[in-house]
């Protein structure tokens, strides 16, 4: 009931912007009704919204494209050991991910860790452990950056470890990581992008909701594969939107990415080669099982590399000494996670209005 | 004065060593503690000898890992640089204990001593070209901060800091970042139990319990600040009922609508949609409020530029609450006097200056917080410090805390922050000093269970007496 009034008083500004979005898309061009639910909108410069605003936002933007971190990834992809790794400990931040209900950034930020320690010089392949006691450190300061409660640090080792370390330990590879990434922990990611693209465009509400999941899901499935790491965050970005805007059929794919790359400033190879790789993860599974039984072979060598190093597992705790789980947690966690998609949804109402009448500048 | 050398425990287990980062400096002394650890004052021994402030974050309770205000900390002091904000010089970290240092540009002066020394000392209000351009400032560096999408979310005066030093006379430093918050996906709530500005600042949609911080709470603070700095006393003095998780706070509130009248809702449309509007408004209708006015309590002119804008800062809509950009543009700082770089000094001074007392410096406190068994005497000039000495609550230690120096090296300045360089069996492994060390451990219970940005609030009337202070 709340909610419903609450949308029903911003549907104001909702209206006034749909109605000057229409007006003036009749002035310049044919509409073209692409599908029966939203007609394409782009916002002009002079569009009726006050070039404060605008400026604002546009400012936004090229800080968001500034920011970007130069590629450094060539290191793991030239190395098939720390590809491995990677996919690894992905896999494993993406279980714990679930078990907790993090939100994607979370996830997000823990593997932009991952990838920037991996690649310096503290990293050290010789250790069987220490790809697993990264990922744990990294998704643990995630989400200290990012979500509102944190478990304790042995809590975080759930999902079939194959090392369980202490909390010391891993509180050292956390301090060891961050003064490694120099505490820079903050980057600007995909999720950036998307966010700002949201507030642009003036998406029918529940479409809104619906497009920030899927980008986040699509996002999080395909960052396994390392070959993404080659793509700045705002042609990932670019890639994932076009590839949703075309599965929600939401208005001429190709219209939109022009605008998009227009935008965002990326280069259009760029682009359609990452939408590729995209499109090689989405349509069938089969795709998927090509991809997978490729490393097999090298899995093998990862599972004797493991065993040969059993005189480095002395210093590791045994499960049933350290690890306590807490199932009381467990529910409390996940009902957060409900209600912050609640509160998503009627934020999302109100976010134009909140964006226009807060704007910093 | 230039002696510098640290005390050194008396404790008999002691093994304390120096680190080798801390050879940079001349230690001073103690200067205060906060809620997450010591301050120091230090020197830095190469030329040019300028004076650091050395704040020390407690070891977290085991098992929590490395402290998330400190990462949020220093990751945001990483990424901004403004002449309004404090500047973070450098990071140490000792592995021995897992402990972290941060080294910041010292600033002598904070408007909550300096408020407190009009007060109490001269006797006066603060002159107008102090008051403009301490808020100038402030200003400046907020409406920065927020150009970054940072939030402070812990604007108070004892957070405002000035710098003493010859370089930066008069300049006024944002400083405490440990709640602070980047706001750049607002699709996400930025709820910490809602619970996170200190309570007299605390803007009136976060006592209602609005789960969405914007930008505008800090406005509402430097709102008060501004008001603080006219009648040198806070301006809404309320007591904080601790006893819940409720951001509810009837007497805040109260305090509020007695001098700015009761809310309404053709006034604030959104007010209806705040939890703790719908669920206690029967509470807040049986309380009557006569309302003062607030040109009365902060005397000005109800037509004055410094009246309107500090009416449009305590604006009860955060919507329709001033920018720190649009404040900036006000006409109050278009008149004379000009605002200033240096706040203290005019260019063409039309007033007596105001010499204010430097910090008290315990220099009976070694670096590890264990005071030794003589009674803490203040170093500074005369009676005011004597004064200000009793303030300061000096807790001692029962249990020492030697410090173990290992894998420690130094991060230079000058060439950027450095990565520590590990060695894995030496640092990874738990080693003998660390289990003697952990027999030794500070009982930490002000520890939550989970982590949760404790609140800073205050009871009763009275100033804190360990105000965080850089």
């Amino acid at each position: 009931m709340a909610l419903e009034e609450e949308e029903e008083s911003q549907n104001a500004p909702f209206c006034v912007l749909d109605g000057l979005f229409c007006e003036e898309e009749s002035e310049f061009h044919e509409q073209v009704d692409l599908c029966d639910e939203s007609v394409e909108k782009f916002p002009f410069l002079n569009l009726g919204l006050s070039d404060h605003d605008m400026l604002w936002d546009d400012d936004e933007l090229s800080t968001l494209i500034s920011k970007q971190e130069p590629c450094l990834y060539d290191e793991i992809l030239d190395d098939e050991f720390l590809v491995l790794c990677r996919e690894k400990a992905l896999d494993w931040i993406f279980k714990v991910k679930s078990h907790y209900g993090f939100n994607s950034l979370t996830a997000l930020l823990a593997v932009n860790y991952f990838d920037r320690f991996i690649t310096s010089r503290k990293f050290q392949t010789d250790k069987p452990w220490m790809s697993q006691l990264t990922a744990l450190a990294c998704l643990s300061l995630a989400a200290k950056v990012e979500e509102i409660r944190v478990p304790f640090l042995l809590d975080f080792q759930v999902e079939e470890a194959r090392y369980v370390f202490e909390a010391k330990t891993i509180q050292r590879m956390e301090l060891l990581v961050l003064s490694t990434l120099d505490w820079r922990m903050h980057p600007v990611t995909p999720i950036s992008f998307f966010d700002h693209i949201i507030r642009r465009y003036s998406f029918k509400s529940h479409h809104q909701l619906e497009f920030l999941s899927r980008c986040e899901s699509l996002l999080l499935s395909i960052i396994p594969d390392s070959r993404f790491l080659s793509f700045s965050p705002s042609v990932l970005a670019t890639a994932i939107m076009v590839s949703v805007i075309r599965d929600l059929k939401m208005c001429d794919e190709a219209v939109y990415q022009s605008q998009l790359m227009t935008l965002l400033k990326v280069d259009s190879e760029k682009v359609n080669k990452c939408y590729e790789l995209v499109l090689d993860h989405s349509p069938s599974k089969k795709r998927m099982m090509n991809w997978m039984q490729q490393p097999a072979s090298p899995i093998g060598v990862f599972d004797a590399s493991f065993s040969s190093d059993s005189s480095n597992e002395s210093w590791v705790v045994s499960a049933s000494a350290s690890v306590s789980s807490s199932p009381s947690s467990e529910p409390l966690l996940k009902r957060r996670r409900v209600q912050e998609q609640q509160m998503r949804l009627s934020s999302i109402n109100r976010m134009f209005f909140d964006v226009l009448s807060s704007s910093p500048r | 004065m230039g002696d510098g050398s640290s005390s050194r425990s008396n404790s008999s287990n002691s093994t304390s060593e120096k680190p080798e980062w801390l050879q940079q400096y001349n230690l001073v002394g103690k200067i205060g503690e906060g809620t997450y650890g010591l301050v120091f004052l230090a020197r830095t021994k190469t030329p040019p000898k300028r004076p650091i402030a050395i704040k020390k974050f407690k070891q977290s309770k085991d098992g929590d890992g490395v402290s998330p205000t400190a990462i949020r900390e220093i990751m945001l002091l990483r990424e901004i640089s403004h002449e309004n904000v404090v500047k973070l010089v450098n990071v140490h970290i000792n592995f021995a204990d897992m402990s972290l240092y941060l080294a910041f540009d010292y600033a002598e002066y904070d408007l909550y001593e300096i408020i407190r020394h009009h007060r109490d000392k001269v006797g006066h209000s603060l002159n107008t070209y102090t008051v403009k351009s301490l808020l100038w400032q402030l200003l400046n560096g907020l409406n920065y901060l927020h150009s970054n999408w940072i939030i402070h979310r812990d604007l108070k005066p004892s957070n405002i800091l000035v710098m003493g030093d010859a370089e930066e006379h008069g300049i006024v430093k944002i400083a405490d970042f440990g709640l602070a918050r980047i706001y750049q996906a607002p699709l996400k709530p930025l709820s910490d139990n809602g619970v996170v500005v200190t309570i007299w600042y605390r803007a009136p949609e976060l006592l209602l319990g609005s789960k969405h911080y914007t930008s505008a709470v800090d406005m509402w603070a430097v709102g008060c600040i501004f008001a603080e700095l006219l009648t040198l006393k806070p301006l809404f003095q309320g007591a904080e009922a601790k006893s819940s998780q409720n951001p509810f706070q009837l007497d805040q509130l109260d305090k509020i609508f007695k001098i700015l009248g009761h809310p309404t809702m053709d006034k604030w449309p959104t007010l209806v949609n705040l939890p703790h509007w719908q669920n206690d408004v029967q509470h807040i209708q049986a309380h009557k409020y006569d309302s003062v006015g607030l040109h009365n309590v902060v005397h000005l002119n109800q037509k004055s530029p410094a009246y309107d804008l500090l009416s449009k800062m305590l604006e009860y809509d955060p919507l329709k609450r001033i920018t720190a950009s649009q404040a900036l543009e006000h006409e109050y700082f278009r008149m004379d006097p000009l605002p200033g770089r240096n706040a203290f000094v005019a260019s063409q001074p039309m007033e007596k200056n105001v010499n204010y007392p430097t910090r008290p410096v315990d220099t009976n406190t070694d670096f590890e917080g264990t005071t030794s068994i003589n009674p803490p005497q203040a170093v500074a000039a005369g009676n005011v410090a004597g004064n200000m000495a009793g303030a300061h609550g000096m807790g001692s230690r029962s249990m020492p805390r030697p410090m173990v120096a290992h894998n420690m090296q130094r991060m230079q300045q000058s060439q950027g922050m450095m990565a520590y360089n590990f060695p894995a069996q030496a640092g990874l492994n738990p080693s003998v000093p660390l289990q003697q060390q952990r027999g030794m451990a500070q009982p930490h219970q002000q520890q939550q269970l989970r982590r949760k940005d404790p609140g800073m609030g205050m009871s009763g009337y009275a100033p804190p007496n360990k105000s965080r202070r850089l």
